[in-house]
């Protein structure tokens, strides 16, 4: 079952696909198939929208407000109209009468408050960045340089950058209804029961720093119109929904609206968005009656693309002395920005579900605030909400382990669920259908050499080496496949999660795939490809993958929250089932049997007994010629299939981080990395790898790297990549993956989905292993990213404060002074 | 992001760089350089830098390569990173300038950028300058009116101010060579590999024959730890007799330790987003003194 | 990003002396590098700066006034604000100064010096600390270059435009000899000192165009003030102290300009260690101008430019002067006014121009003279 696969060792096994457990008929699936789409891609024949390019097309450039919240007196664009090139300047108040308020799909209480959003500002600007001027021009450059020509007066207004400050009495408001957008409870069980006369209470309070989401490709967009419908290129990830939306929004009746999300270069969640840019394009091109086109810069994006994380966590868990959790409590803030978007106010929410993770327990308390601020509004964020929750209970458990002395595993070992206990109903409601949490940590400890790396911390702390070795652990679950349409609905969310497909038989018994999903970098054709010919038994070559455009695909809830596969991959093999299903119709008639004796296997169907057969492809064709059908038969083997989940997929695993710590210089190193996820049954192992290595690295980065700066005027500080590091290949180690698979029960695939495991589970692996290495030092957290700076300081104000631990630091190896004040910026 | 509009002007020969240089200056115009455009062209892009013109002379035959010249070497100012960091010459005569430049940025950068840009565009966050200061390297500046020449402790004014006057172009650097006997090592903190040095620190020593292991004279400079390079002389003349055994054998005072802690006495560390002047102040010292130890050993 | 300054420093005048220094326009401006005005009317002012780190080139245009003016109390304050003339980005400062009588018989004046500033746009969101560590070095400079006019010593230092202009009685802008000891930055210093005979008058644009120059004899001071060729000691050494330079311009005993963060925090805990706190507490007893170069050259080492962290005050709004022009100002204070809103305002480095203007006459010099 359990089969080792780096990236290299997974090309070369390709062949050997049948040792991953598939059934014996399912050549493809299981396979580790190099994707389809990755020639054209890499060789650059590719459609990106910034590559398109329409006749008599215009450009459009931004002017943003530097400030962080202030009221527009003045605008003027005069000058900037009478520039080279220039065809039209408009700021928010040519806009005000058309263009609306951006969405919010998720109002998740009754008394929430959603202010009006417009997409370009018309009085108020409320966060650094925010349109409040757009310059339409012949080519990109001289829209750039009119935007120097816009005069606007601002009066600046307080900014609002903390979010405790922002909900204290008198605090300066972001929108005049206040700066607390709604408070969400939720509970079960009786927690004052668990924590009354608790042996132990853990209570810690963690920082999601805000986070960049920093997809590779830019926003970009392309409007067009005929006079009649409109036609939107965006890099988007969510056509279908961006089309219902754009539609109630700007007005343009949803049938004249086609949206198109061409090559996609990631999203990570952040093209997971009703963008201002996305509304003004389009009203632009109503105005101009001409194509416009936006692509944003890099420093652009970082002010302007939704944020992730930005939340204030308090969690305490209640515990026997055997470390046996009674209930956990969570209270959150959760920074909303400026606005609510999307889905912007059910991101802790998503979260809200996962804190009591892999673990059984009596009661859980969750509360959450969402607040204003002046800053770019957050949204998803690969994982959204779930990294949070895992990081909170993974990190509290570790602080229970180091409370009771006993080990980290140990203790997550008496409390997680265990494999005979499946399906299992956690405190928070939900059912997890499969799982082995001990098969997947058993095979992570083993792959780690945890013994040996314990042993060498022990031996580093005796000696009092400068340089720690931390081991941290993180044995993760998240809840994937959105979503059963029945849950989003009693979460108040304002549409469903189910997928779409449709798989069509061409005359030449090739395959169409028309899915809903819009892959951005997941392989989405490879994979509907493997799953289409093992249904129909077609060549994997034979099958080709449309999406991403609503004219060709109608029909679609997108890709986001590890759902494609999960929901979109299951409405495919449901739409094969249906277009077997009717080839057998036929080839029953053409073979004089009963549908009842025809079998099929390998693409062919057959008189149950015979030799006698016909081939899909041939049944296709005779469809499509239509001379000898049944009775009242349709002449089409096509077939749709929309398919609405009952519950959640709930992959899991265990990640094992050991990180050396230089407490000289703060900075910290991971030396070695394990990853054993369990994402169900596999269609292609080398995309899931693909996935594991990407999350594990992003996941990394808000560990030790990522973080988007404000200071106290709402300046967004980390503009550009200089500022705002990403982990690049050269700053990760190898990272040694693995996989348990328990199949999920819940669709027929087994899938569970894998786009967020890994960011998921890494962020507390790494954060877990620096305070593993620091513990002797008094050392019980460093907030993320955890810079060398900030662990250094960590390191030194633990010194003069705490008790000296066990093995206690060593002292005199560095040049030391102690530091006095925190550093840096920030 | 695009930048603003500017002119361009493409000589053909660096004769013809210092003319059209000088005449751009001589006309009030505000302009630059550019050679692999590495530092230049984010500054344009990003709109904080407005020349009237570009002056391109990185598609210029010269000065390019690395030549050795005797006492020195003469690196070209055109010579690409990468090809600095290749160069035999350049890797046994001067090894740290091979090893400083082969931490330069990424590989994209480093076949772009050049020896010559990075050191005239005096980023005291960037590696090469303190490497320059270290090694007492003599600057060869061209204008119409001739060469002359600027030596490493003059070249650098202030930040991003390097001692160029109006219509000078860097010709190349004369790199001197230290002789037998000298160990380099340079240290760079950074938090990803692709990012600028928190702080570097540029080490030379040589320590005393006969394996008696005390420095006899020791250069170092300090990346990104003021507004221009920094030489640390505290550190030199503290080290000079120092004995280099291993760090607490015997249980003698490391004096090594001790003189890498006046790392950062003349400092001016600057703030920004990875650390602030203590910590810099701190770091400056803990590398001074694994630079020295790595070069020595 | 936000920045606070507090410099604090005693001149040996009476209260009354540096108060009436203090308002008039004519000899204050000069102390202010970089700016020049455009337009005074009654009370609103209009100036540009322009402000050049290397390559960076950064022009702001801003409007300035002063508020609460005490003569009773001896404190006024100066609220600027401008924006960017080629992007988006803007910049605010208040200014407050209070004088109070100190020493034997109140024969001195104590004077502290309050900025704070804030800047937004690019500049602001460029990080790397550029904007930090030159926004101190310009606050540093008008702080000493302020206690030197306070004092007297400067008295004509304002003319120094007007002797670079045509007058040329500046004490402090008389060559003098490089002495020794002092360091290289000396020795760049000394080329830089030299009064430029004509060059102050027409090219107080380096920092800014000649055209815009225009306007009030207190416009032609600011300008020139920042070139170091027409200040005379103080700008000419600023270019390489900061601070330490004007302080010793002329030898006046006993000042002293010492300059603090305040709260100079962005994260909570970021405060000067003690020690760098008195680091920047300088003494500044030069009797020459070449004591005052070596004294220069050791300042820098000892004047860490960590000082210009910024502080995450919630307090120091940004103020606009549009909402407060209808306050009476003091006229003759306008142009004071005008150039500190478009220093402060700016809020960056004059380097690069002072480093031109040194090129520039290094240049004019070049037939008579070899280069180092």
């Amino acid at each position: 079952m359990t089969e080792q696969l780096d990236a290299g060792l997974v090309a070369e096994r390709i062949a050997e696909s049948d040792q991953l457990g598939r059934p014996s008929d399912a050549h493809e699936v299981g396979r580790a198939r190099r994707r389809k789409e990755d020639a054209r891609l890499v060789t650059g024949r590719t459609t990106w929208t910034d590559n398109i390019q329409l006749p008599g097309m215009l450009y459009v450039a931004f002017l943003r407000s530097p400030m962080a919240h202030a009221r527009i007196t003045r605008i003027d664009t005069s000058a900037a109209r009478a520039r080279p090139g220039v065809v039209a300047v408009h700021s928010g108040q040519d806009f005000a009468d058309e263009q609306g308020s951006l969405p919010c799909a998720w109002p998740v209480t009754e008394d929430i408050l959603i202010p009006d959003h417009p997409p370009m500002a018309v009085n108020e600007v409320r966060y650094a960045g925010e349109a409040v001027a757009c310059v339409v021009a012949t080519d990109r450059h001289r829209a750039a340089d009119a935007l120097e020509a816009i005069e606007v007066d601002y009066e600046p207004l307080e900014a609002v950058v903390d979010m405790t400050e922002a909900l204290a009495e008198g605090a300066p408001r972001v929108h005049e209804s206040g700066n607390r957008a709604f408070t969400w409870k939720f509970a079960q069980g009786d927690i004052d029961a668990a924590f009354r006369d608790a042996p132990v209470v853990i209570e810690r309070e963690y920082v999601q720093q805000r986070l960049i989401p920093t997809a590779m490709e830019p926003r970009a967009v392309v409007a067009a119109t005929d006079g009649e419908t409109f036609t939107l290129h965006s890099s988007t990830q969510i056509p279908h929904v961006l089309r219902v939306m754009l539609a109630m929004t700007t007005g343009i009746p949803e049938h004249r609206l086609r949206v198109i999300a061409p090559d996609v270069g990631g999203g990570f969640g952040s093209k997971l968005q009703v963008t201002a840019e996305e509304v003004l394009a389009l009203l632009l091109t109503r105005r101009l009656g001409k194509p416009v086109k936006w692509t944003e810069s890099r420093s652009e994006g970082n002010l302007t693309v939704h944020h992730g994380r930005d939340q204030l966590q308090r969690i305490r868990i209640a515990a026997e002395r055997d470390g046996r959790v009674r209930g956990v409590k969570v209270e959150l803030l959760a920074d909303m920005g400026a606005y609510l978007m999307l889905v912007t106010p059910g991101i802790p929410l998503l979260g809200a579900f996962m804190y009591s993770g892999i673990y059984k327990m009596d009661a859980y308390d969750f509360t959450c605030t969402g607040v204003f601020t002046t800053k770019m509004p957050t949204d998803a964020y690969r994982g959204a909400g779930r990294p949070e929750a895992t990081f909170a209970i993974e990190r509290a458990v570790d602080e229970l382990a180091a409370e009771l002395g006993l080990d980290p595993v140990e203790v997550r070992r008496r409390n997680w669920i265990t494999h005979e206990e499946f399906p299992y109903t956690t405190v928070c409601g939900l059912t997890y259908d499969s799982g082995n949490y001990e098969a997947a940590t058993d095979r992570a400890l083993a792959l780690f050499g945890y013994d040996a790396l314990r042993a060498e911390q022990a031996e580093r702390r005796a000696r009092r080496d400068p340089v720690q070795l931390g081991v941290g652990v993180s044995t993760y679950t998240e809840m994937c496949g959105l979503a059963p349409s029945r849950v989003l609905g009693s979460l108040s969310y304002g549409a469903g999660g189910w997928e779409h497909a449709t798989v069509r038989m061409l005359p030449t018994g090739k395959v169409e795939v028309v899915t809903g999903t819009s892959p951005h970098g997941q392989g989405h054709e490879t994979a509907w490809s493997q799953i289409t010919a093992d249904a129909l038994g077609v060549p994997f070559e034979d099958v080709t993958v449309l999406h991403g455009d609503t004219a060709i695909s109608h029909k679609g809830m997108d890709t986001y929250g590890s759902r494609s596969l999960v929901v979109g991959g299951v409405a495919v093999l449901s739409a094969c089932e249906k277009v077997k299903d009717r080839a057998r119709e036929l080839a029953a008639h053409m073979l004089e049997a009963s549908a009842d004796d025809i079998e099929f296997s390998d693409g062919s169907f057959k008189v149950r007994g015979t030799a006698q057969g016909r081939t899909i492809q041939e049944l296709a064709l005779a469809a499509f010629a239509a001379h000898d059908l049944p009775d009242g038969f349709e002449p089409s083997l096509d077939a749709e299939s929309t398919f609405d989940p009952d519950n959640f997929s709930f992959p899991h695993g265990t990640h094992l981080c050991a990180v050396e710590v230089d407490t000289e210089t703060g900075a910290s190193r991971i030396r070695s990395y394990v990853a054993v996820d369990d994402v169900g049954s596999v269609v292609n192992p080398l995309i899931v790898e693909g996935q594991v290595h990407g999350g594990i690295a992003q996941g990394i980065g808000q560990a030790l790297f990522e973080e988007a700066i404000h200071d106290s005027e709402g300046n967004l500080l980390t503009t550009t990549m200089s500022d705002y590091l990403i982990p690049s290949a050269a700053d990760l180690p190898e990272f040694t993956t693995d996989r348990t698979e328990t199949p999920a029960t819940s669709n027929p695939l087994g899938v569970k989905g894998v786009g967020e495991a890994g960011t998921i589970a890494s962020t507390p692996a790494v954060v877990n292993a620096i305070v593993d290495a620091l513990r002797p030092y008094g050392v019980h957290d460093v907030r993320m990213p955890c810079t060398p700076e900030r662990v250094w300081r960590t390191i030194a104000e633990a010194r003069s404060t705490g008790p000296a631990g066990t093995g206690g630091p060593p002292e005199a190896s560095a040049a030391g002074s102690a530091p006095t004040s925190e550093g840096g910026l920030r | 992001m695009i930048s603003a509009p500017f002119d361009y002007i493409r000589p053909a020969s660096l004769e013809e760089a210092c003319r059209a240089l000088g005449d751009a200056e001589e006309a009030g115009d505000d302009v630059k350089v550019l050679a692999g455009g590495q530092s230049l062209l984010p500054l344009l892009r990003l709109r904080l830098a407005y020349p009237s013109a570009l002056v391109d002379i990185g598609r210029l035959p010269e000065p390019r390569g690395v030549e050795d010249r005797g006492d020195h070497v003469f690196v070209g100012a055109l010579t690409t990173h990468d090809e600095v960091m290749r160069s035999s010459v350049v890797r046994e005569l001067i090894p740290l300038v091979a090893l400083a430049t082969a931490t330069v940025a990424d590989p994209a950068v480093r076949h772009r950028g050049t020896f010559g840009g990075s050191l005239a565009h005096a980023d005291p966050a960037g590696d090469l300058p303190a490497v320059a200061l270290a090694l007492d390297c003599v600057f060869v500046v061209r204008s119409v009116d001739g060469e002359r020449e600027i030596p490493a402790s003059e070249f650098f004014v202030d930040y991003l101010e390097p001692a160029l006057e109006p219509g000078e172009i860097l010709v190349g650097v004369r790199v001197p060579k230290l002789g037998p006997g000298w160990g380099f090592h340079y240290e760079k903190f950074h938090r990803t590999a692709q990012s600028w040095a928190t702080v570097g620190v540029a080490a030379a020593v040589r320590l005393g024959e006969g394996g008696g292991g005390t420095v006899e004279e020791a250069r170092i400079a300090l990346t990104n730890m003021g507004p221009t390079p920094v030489r640390a002389h505290a550190v030199e003349a503290a080290l000079r007799g120092a004995d280099f055994a291993p760090s607490g054998s015997n249980g003698a005072p490391d004096r090594i330790r001790e003189a890498c802690d006046r790392a950062d006495e003349g400092s001016v560390p600057p703030t920004d987003l990875h650390g602030g002047p203590e910590y810099r102040r701190h770091l400056a010292r803990v590398l001074t003194y694994r630079a020295v130890r790595a070069a020595g050993g | 990003m936000a920045m606070r300054f507090e410099h604090e420093f005693t001149v040996p005048v009476p209260v009354e002396r540096a108060w009436s220094a203090l308002l008039d326009v004519e000899r204050v401006a000069p102390c202010l590098p970089g700016a020049a005005l455009e337009k005074v009317e009654d009370d609103h002012m209009t100036g540009r700066m322009k402000v050049k780190v290397g390559p960076i080139t950064l022009v702001y245009r801003g409007k300035a006034t002063f508020e609460d003016v005490d003569a009773e109390a001896r404190t006024l304050t100066i609220r600027a604000s401008g924006k960017e003339s080629r992007g988006p980005g803007t910049a605010s400062a208040a200014v407050v100064a209070r004088l109070r009588p100190e020493g034997p018989g109140d024969s001195g004046t104590r004077v502290t010096v309050e900025t704070a500033f804030t800047v937004t746009g690019r500049p602001a969101q460029f990080g790397r600390g550029v904007m930090a560590e030159v926004g101190a070095k310009l606050i540093d400079r008008f702080a000493a270059n302020l206690s030197a006019l306070l004092e007297g010593r400067r008295e004509q230092a304002g003319s120094t435009a007007a002797g670079a202009s045509g007058t040329g009685e500046t004490e402090g802008a008389a060559p003098s000899p490089v002495p020794q000891q002092a360091a290289a930055e000396g020795a760049a210093a000394r080329e830089t000192r030299a009064p430029e005979p004509s060059g102050g008058r027409e090219r107080p644009a380096d920092l800014e165009e000649p055209a815009e120059t225009g306007g009030p004899a207190g416009v032609r001071g600011p300008a020139d003030a920042n070139g170091p060729t027409g200040t005379g000691g103080p700008a000419g050494t600023e270019e390489l102290t900061g601070a330490g330079g004007l302080a010793g311009s002329e030898g006046v005993a006993a000042s002293e300009v010492r300059g603090r963060p305040a709260g100079v925090t962005l994260d909570g805990g970021d405060r000067l260690s003690e020690q760098e706190a008195s680091r920047r507490h300088l003494t500044a007893v030069p009797s020459t101008r070449e004591t005052a170069t070596a004294e220069e050259s050791l300042g820098r080492d000892t004047h860490p430019a960590g000082t210009a962290r910024t502080s995450l005050t919630p307090d120091e709004e940004a103020l606009d002067l549009l909402e407060i022009a209808g306050i009476p100002l003091l006229k003759r204070a306008a142009p004071l006014a005008a150039a500190l809103a478009g220093v402060v305002l700016a809020g960056w480095l004059v380097r690069r121009a002072l480093r031109r203007r040194r090129g520039v006459s290094a240049r004019r010099r070049t037939g008579t003279s070899s280069r180092r």
